[in-house]
């Protein structure tokens, strides 16, 4: 017995319709996934004063150093700690940067990002940053002897 | 079956010789009804005698040729016009219109978020400052805490002067 496949109109109807259908499912599915928003959080140190010695800190990359010192007064920023991470629509991150110091990143339907900044795990400070933009939120205060803390975060 | 139609049918010669025999017995009593057939029988005697003697200005084959022509020819353009065509011209209109509404909502749902989504709450004992630079590129939030407690970034990783004296 040998199969023939007839010129048929109708058969070949039918198999653009069935291959329609599969691509409609499969888009479905990839739909129904949510796109994971990666998270980079980095902790930095501004002082007016040179390096410590026997510290293990490191300058903040030149173009961070400049945005910063376009809006800040200090002369010397240095990274404290880097995170990666991912968040999930409606799940909470929470990402680490110090002993006493965390975000807890919330990403909302309305395509913005929940951030609280958290302190001996008590929210210092809560902020809806809107993830249309490409800006950077940066969340920042006084420190002891005339210094300062930044919390710099980019979604992407 | 009434008279008129009796007499009507037997002017056609439509009837049995039974039913003719009737009728006759009939017409010879009621003069009406005799009159009425008479007069059936003139009409119908004038409409045979007088129909206009219409003929057909072709010969009979060469009609009947122009029909069948015509019917090739309605045969040929179905075939040139494929049902394929046909088919997915209806689904064109649907998809076209469920574009449209797709690129509304689209567009409604994107204006309503892209701003006025940034905004803080802060504790109680907490000041907090917050712009953005347009041209750095960056939402500031400063936090001015007026106790002092909180330092992010621990001391070992600090320079302190006091610790090191």
């Amino acid at each position: 017995m040998s199969l023939k496949l007839k010129s048929n109109p109708s058969r070949w109807r039918f198999l653009l319709l069935f291959a329609g259908l599969i691509w409609g499912v499969g888009q479905t599915v990839l739909a129904s996934v949510p796109p994971e928003t990666k998270v980079q959080a980095v902790l930095i140190w501004g002082t007016d004063e040179s390096k410590p010695t026997g510290k293990s800190l490191k300058e903040v990359d030149t173009k961070l150093r400049e945005k910063l010192g376009k809006i800040f007064k200090w002369q010397n920023y240095f990274e404290v700690s880097r995170q990666n991470s991912g968040a999930l629509p409606g799940k909470s991150q929470v990402i680490k940067l110090s002993e006493d110091c965390s975000v807890d990143i919330k990403i909302l339907p309305d395509n913005t990002a929940e951030v609280k900044l958290m302190g001996k795990g008590k929210a210092i400070v809560t902020r809806r940053h809107s993830l249309t933009k490409p800006d950077a939120l940066v969340l920042a205060g006084d420190d002891k002897n005339n210094t300062a803390w930044f919390v710099v975060l980019n979604f992407n | 079956m009434n008279t008129e139609l009796k007499l009507q049918a037997l002017v056609d010669g439509e009837l049995d010789a039974r039913e003719v025999r009737e009728l006759e017995t009939l017409l010879a009593q009621d003069a009406h009804s005799a009159a009425l057939l008479q007069e059936l029988k003139w009409t119908r005697s004038a409409l045979v005698s007088h129909e206009a003697d219409v003929k057909l200005p072709e010969s009979r084959e060469f009609y009947w040729s122009k029909i069948s022509r015509a019917i090739e020819a309605e045969e040929k353009h179905a075939v040139t016009a494929p049902p394929e065509r046909v088919w997915w011209l209806r689904f064109l209109y649907p998809a076209a219109g469920l574009a449209a509404m797709v690129a509304v909502m689209f567009v409604v749902s994107g204006g309503r978020t892209t701003d006025g989504s940034a905004s803080e709450s802060v504790t109680e004992d907490v000041n907090v400052v917050s712009f953005r630079s347009e041209s750095e590129k960056m939402s500031v939030v400063y936090v001015a805490d007026e106790n002092g407690n909180f330092s992010p970034v621990s001391q070992e990783a600090k320079h302190e002067p006091e610790a090191e004296k």
